[in-house]
């Protein structure tokens, strides 16, 4: 291919992807309602609780109660949901140190994330996850 | 025309893409109708342009095993200039060659790994069409245009109807097109068609594979209409979370990889390739056939719970 061409193309592109994001900023923070509704679509049989938002605001993990062995997770990659259930089967791994939970799993697409909760949701997904796996580092936690 | 005059379609065809592309960001951003996101938009037609350069990369060697089909194999011998008769002929049978590529590219995973970063933007607007694969070339899709080497197409012919084929299938990737008249959508592939596709609501799942003429999912039993009640939800069944291009490109061939080296047999490895995608032994993933059929199970159970 001309070189030429595919430096015009690419400084194409990226005026135009440049003038997307300017004409629609993806600016919105992940709400409890929409990563509810979000993995509820995927996954309409299952049961959930209110979702645990990450002070970040652009995660969620999902407490499912039913299947058993499984957690949701909803996170926001530009001005869309992406929805993953992580299950007993497959844990992802995970750590806590204060306030944050670094979750990396078996996932390509996926890298690893780190979400923040206060005190008192920090305690319910220890509860949740210790479900799932044995927690790495979880004596560092406060 | 004779052969060696053909050109690529898709090469001239580079600045209207460019030119639609901008004309509907503008639309969208001026009425609300289209959503565009920048890094979204950014890995479509990135996508598109790795594609591009790959294909030419391969394009000598995939020509030169169908010119050696069509030299030693041809049935029918239609001379060398292209009439309009031909065109018409080839370019109906290159649409239905590309119909059942497309719709194995759905159903075998060896193809889907190719084929899903297509259908891997959450978005559905004109730089989704850019968003083509980089590795096509190397699954059985190839072997699929031969019949009309054998026929006796001349290569050049069949490659120059597959980039209008192509090229026609770029305006359908719009919401800006709500439904087209009644004939046009009887006969041809259109936005709301195309919409459907590329849905992943589970009514809408594995249908409308067609390029140019819808006709194909309606003589094969893959039409599904769109329904107002049931807007399109796009991207696939299980997003993915990166904007990373060659995550994208090789996600799917990654997985296949780590399945077959983790099966306990020759008949899994085999089936992990050509099952369709979503396909385990033990059945801990969903196919498609199963996510529809959980569908219907559902709306099945609401139905006699509302009597």
């Amino acid at each position: 291919m001309d070189p030429i061409l595919l430096i015009g193309s690419l400084i194409a592109i990226s005026l135009l992807a440049g003038l997307a994001t300017k004409l629609f900023p993806a600016k919105a923070a992940l709400e409890s309602h929409s990563a509810a509704v979000d993995y509820q679509r995927y996954n309409p049989d299952a049961k959930i609780e209110t979702p645990l938002l990450s002070k970040t605001e652009d995660a969620a993990i999902i407490p499912v109660l039913e299947p058993r062995g499984q957690l949701g997770l909803v996170t926001k990659l530009g001005d869309q949901l992406v929805c993953r259930t992580l299950t007993i089967n497959e844990p992802p791994l995970t750590s806590i140190v204060g306030n944050r939970l670094t979750l990396s799993h078996q996932d390509f697409t996926q890298p690893p994330l780190t979400l923040v909760y206060g005190e008192a949701d920090m305690a319910k997904i220890r509860t949740l996850i210790a479900a799932l796996i044995p927690i790495e580092g979880a004596s560092d936690a406060v | 025309m004779p052969f060696d005059e053909l050109f690529k379609p898709t090469d001239y065809a580079v600045p209207l893409f460019v030119g639609l592309i901008l004309a509907e960001l503008l639309y969208g951003w001026k009425t609300g109708r289209i959503k565009y996101e920048g890094k979204d938009a950014f890995v479509s037609m990135f996508m598109g342009l790795g594609s591009t350069v790959v294909g030419a990369s391969l394009f000598a060697t995939i020509f030169a095993a169908s010119y050696w089909v069509w030299e030693n194999y041809r049935i029918f011998d239609f001379g060398g200039e292209l009439t309009i008769g031909l065109f018409i002929l080839a370019f109906v049978l290159e649409d239905l060659t590309y119909y059942w590529i497309h719709r194995m590219g759905h159903r075998m995973r060896w193809m889907w790994a190719a084929h899903v970063i297509h259908h891997s933007s959450q978005h559905y607007n004109l730089s989704t069409a850019l968003r083509q694969t980089w590795t096509g070339d190397f699954t059985p899709g190839v072997f699929f245009r031969w019949p009309l080497f054998i026929l006796g197409i001349h290569p050049s012919v069949v490659f120059f109807c597959a980039g209008f084929n192509l090229v026609y299938q770029f305006w359908i990737h719009t919401e800006a097109v709500d439904r087209c008249p009644k004939w046009f959508e009887a006969i041809f592939n259109t936005p709301s068609h195309h919409r459907v596709h590329h849905a992943n609501n589970p009514r809408y799942l594995d249908a409308n594979y067609a390029g140019v003429f819808i006709i194909w999912d309606k003589i094969f039993g893959t039409y599904v209409p769109e329904l107002k009640e049931e807007p399109c939800n796009y991207g696939l069944v299980n997003d993915l979370d990166t904007f990373n291009p060659v995550r994208i490109a090789f996600h799917e061939w990654v997985g296949i990889l780590k399945d077959i080296t983790g099966a306990k047999s020759w008949r899994d490895r085999i089936l992990y390739l050509l099952a369709p995608p979503g396909w385990t032994p033990d059945g801990s993933r969903m196919t498609s056939n199963m996510i529809k059929a959980a569908w219907q199970k559902r709306i099945e159970a609401d139905g006699s719970a509302a009597k």
